[in-house]
């Protein structure tokens, strides 16, 4: 079993020059038949699903090889140089931001009342493009990841109650808490 | 054999008999496996109830036992080669009138041709004519069989059996039946 | 006229917010088959039907189930059924009578980390099989998409 290479979804063996599903034995210890694929014919369950990085990210990834806490080296040495950046470009904008202020308003008055405004503002601003970066650059942010995870359980706990209580759940409701396990994989994974 | 398959041998005699499934072979064991059993659901639903839609024959003797489709009549095909193609068939049973429908499925974990085929025609005489040539002839080396997919329902229908060996039925009288040993599950 | 006995039935459904939803069919050793299908998701639909397969049918159903050897699988170790709903696959053939009861399955990466993958792939394999028939022979008989 060690030594040939791992079935696929479908239990189909890749062999040197063909494919089949092996023989295998049944819990009473009779046998299937082994059978043979034909040849270019992949099974629909084992098409590779569409991904791009988005989606990878937040997949839970059957891949050993990425670790969460590779992830999170990974992503807090950029973090800290879009942080950063980011503190140049706040920096750059509150110059902008002042400048169009004297621009837009040249009545000397308002130069004093409108700078902390503008201040927080771009402060936000900061913000926001600071979660775009990440994302932008790699994996989303663990923590932020693990604490929209946390949420997702506690409302699938919630949900739970309410089944429990014999309150009738929508489907989609359902769906959720059957997804329970798989939240409850990713965050162990994340918060490693 | 599984060691789980639930041998009941049936049955003492003057059991239960308005019930065909132990009517017909009383003496036999029958060995039962499954959860399916067990479950003691029981919906009125599903193909366990009535009123189905139905297609009635209009014209009579002339087509035989074979029923008329929708808009054609269908050929069921069986000993298809496993690498059949579409136009192997077409190439066929395209000789004996316009095949309005193919359907050549494949085993779905497989890849291959599961089997069999369906086409359609849209006259009886072609249908008719298709199955008296192609019935024993070969493709691809195997021996083809043929004949009408559907045909009329057997003796005037609705005979209210519902689910011959089924357990929904099944829950009360088809688990019942000639099993008076064993104990209702539930 | 039926030599031996002989009886499928497919089950796949689920209670929910929509109440009872289902796909189901079946055929008899005589040739009837039924098909209803009830889903409620937005438009009210309920499909019966129900046509007379010609003894070459049956003969060719019985060989897809035989070349499967499903009646020489277990379902004890297959999950069992959970709010999602169930799947039966009910069986007599001859004087063998399965009727196995598992969690619907939603893929088969599922099944892989399940007790018996192997088994479960030959019901999960065999039940597209079937569906894959039943369609088309709804299809082609009433011109009809079954959903």
């Amino acid at each position: 079993m060690a030594a040939l290479p791992p079935k696929t979804i479908s239990g189909i063996q890749e062999r040197e020059d063909d494919r089949v599903i092996p023989m295998t034995r049944r819990p009473d210890g009779t046998f299937r038949k082994e059978r043979k694929i034909r040849p270019g014919y992949t099974p629909p369950e084992d098409v590779a699903k569409y991904t791009n990085r988005v989606l990878e990210s937040v997949r839970p990834t059957p891949s050993p090889t990425v670790t969460p806490v590779a992830t999170t080296n990974a992503n807090s040495t950029p973090k800290s140089k879009t942080q950063l950046k980011n503190d140049k470009r706040k920096a750059k904008r509150k110059e902008e931001a002042v400048a169009a202020e004297l621009a837009g308003y040249p009545t000397a008055t308002n130069n004093t009342t409108p700078k902390p405004t503008k201040t927080t503002d771009s402060t936000a601003a900061g913000a926001a493009t600071d979660s775009t970066e990440t994302v932008a650059t790699g994996p989303v942010d663990p923590e932020k990841k693990l604490r929209a995870l946390n949420k997702k359980l506690r409302q699938v706990e919630q949900l739970k109650e309410r089944q429990a209580k014999g309150e009738t759940m929508l489907p989609e409701q359902i769906e959720k808490i059957d997804k329970m396990n798989d939240l409850l994989a990713q965050i162990t994974e994340l918060s490693l | 054999m599984s060691d789980r398959y639930e041998i009941d041998l049936n049955v003492k005699p003057g059991d239960d008999l308005q019930d065909e499934e132990m009517a017909e072979t009383p003496q036999v064991a029958i060995k039962r496996k499954g959860r399916g059993f067990q479950s003691g659901d029981q919906r009125g639903d599903g193909v366990h109830s009535s009123a189905f839609d139905k297609l009635n024959s209009s014209d009579d003797s002339a087509s035989g036992r074979a029923l008329k489709s929708i808009e054609g009549w269908i050929v069921l095909i069986t000993g298809v080669h496993e690498e059949a193609t579409e136009e192997d068939i077409l190439d066929r049973f395209g000789e004996y009138g316009e095949v309005k429908n193919v359907h050549l499925n494949l085993d779905r974990r497989t890849g291959y041709v599961k089997g069999y085929v369906l086409v359609e025609y849209e006259k009886f005489s072609e249908a008719e004519d298709a199955i008296a040539a192609m019935n024993g002839a070969k493709l691809l080396d195997q021996t083809l069989t043929c004949d009408f997919a559907f045909v009329k329902p057997t003796n005037s229908d609705d005979r209210g059996r519902r689910g011959l060996t089924s357990r929904s039925r099944g829950g009360h009288g088809g688990r019942r039946s000639g099993r008076s040993s064993s104990p209702t599950r539930r | 006229m039926p030599a031996e006995e002989f009886y499928v039935r497919y089950y796949s459904g689920h209670q929910g917010r929509y109440g009872h939803e289902f796909i189901e069919f079946e055929f008899h050793a005589d040739g009837r088959c039924r098909y209803a299908n009830n889903s409620n998701y937005r438009n009210d639909s309920l499909i019966k039907k129900e046509m007379t397969v010609s003894p070459l049918m049956i003969k060719e159903l019985k060989r897809i189930i035989a070349d499967s050897e499903v009646m020489k699988e277990d379902d004890h170790k297959w999950p069992k059924k959970n709010v999602v709903g169930k799947q039966e696959l009910e069986i007599r053939f001859g004087n063998e009578h399965v009727s196995f009861e598992t969690a619907k399955i939603g893929s088969l990466v599922d099944v892989q980390g399940s007790e018996d993958p192997e088994g479960l792939r030959v019901f999960y394999y065999l039940v597209q099989d079937l569906k894959c028939l039943v369609f088309s022979l709804i299809t082609l008989h009433w011109k009809i998409k079954p959903i």
